[in-house]
């Protein structure tokens, strides 16, 4: 596992110590500051709220039950979060019948809201759908590559951390992933409001 | 597939970012009920950590009782027993110089000096 040098102390990690000292804020921190996240990305890999719930409270809990044990300088809470995710996510995903997939706009993104600018939102909104529906297409391991790194904004060395694999498998996953999506995308440029983005 | 085929879907990841889901709240209180029952107990002061390392109320009487009756025999023994402890406070008897004893003598003693058959 990767050593983190000390300008690089790992937040979540004190606040999981404070936790484990009985510290009940800290236990409301650290879900202020993880728990979105990994909803978030459980929804975005599963396109199903219920299961993405499931997910993120099933990371949780393993992370509440490892708090006494949790040994500070090997790896990022959030990053062993994100792989707990990522196995849980892949694990349902495998569970799945190949045929049905969920993952419409109403299974991510909130109905647009009816005030001034509301045009740009429900673009923005029908932009972010029709990316959730070509995401649903990707195999998994590229699918949560390209969410991690796109959407959730970690680098590749994380990625890397967290599906275990080197960095350079890390850019062919969001690589081919980009492409695949690039794909799909681009039939529906025009309905999505790309007509003078040159897309 | 080119660079900038790929590089326009920059706005879609932006579409994506910009419409966060929000944390439900009722997924928020499930995780708080599991962080609540799993949450360790907050360590002890250092006074009732050693009331807990002796055992509580049982093993501070024990040990209490114990002390006692050590102090008791070493005070006032009982007719067959020696009173060493009055012996050495009158002066009868002194504590050994271990270097009084030689090595020899010692070994002898313990059998150390004894070959096996």
């Amino acid at each position: 596992m990767q050593i983190l040098p000390d300008d690089q102390r790992d937040a979540d990690a004190e606040l999981l110590q404070r936790y484990a000292n009985g510290d009940a804020t800290a236990a409301r921190l650290l879900t202020a500051r993880l728990a979105p996240r990994l909803h978030g990305h459980a929804l975005r890999v599963l396109g199903d709220r219920a299961e993405a719930e499931d997910v993120a409270q099933e990371a949780m809990l393993r992370l509440w039950r490892q708090a006494p044990d949790w040994r500070r300088g090997e790896a990022k809470v959030s990053t062993w979060l994100y792989r707990v995710v990522a196995n849980l996510c892949t694990d349902r995903l495998r569970r799945r019948n190949t045929g049905a997939v969920s993952g419409g706009l109403d299974a991510v993104a909130e109905p647009a809201d009816p005030t001034p600018g509301a045009a740009q939102k429900m673009q923005q909104a029908a932009r972010a759908d029709a990316l959730q529906q070509a995401l649903q297409s990707l195999p998994d391991r590229q699918r949560q590559a390209v969410v991690l790194r796109h959407i959730e904004g970690l680098t590749n060395p994380e990625i890397a951390e967290i599906f275990e694999v080197g960095i350079e498998a890390v850019e062919s996953l969001t690589a081919r992933g980009k492409r695949a999506l690039a794909a799909q995308l681009l039939a529906q440029r025009d309905a999505l409001g790309f007509e003078d983005d040159g897309f | 597939m080119t660079d900038f085929d790929t590089d326009g879907l920059e706005e879609f990841f932006a579409a994506a970012r910009a419409t966060p889901a929000p944390l439900p709240p009722d997924l928020q209180a499930r995780i708080l009920a599991d962080a609540a029952a799993l949450m360790p107990a907050a360590p002890l002061a250092w006074h009732r950590a050693l009331w807990q390392l002796l055992g509580g109320a049982a093993g501070i009487s024990g040990l209490v009782t114990a002390t006692a009756v050590g102090v008791w025999l070493g005070v006032a023994p009982p007719a067959q027993l020696p009173d060493l402890a009055g012996q050495v406070v009158s002066g009868e008897i002194g504590l050994a110089d271990s270097s009084e004893f030689e090595t020899g003598a010692l070994m002898s003693v313990y059998g150390w000096d004894m070959e096996e058959s």
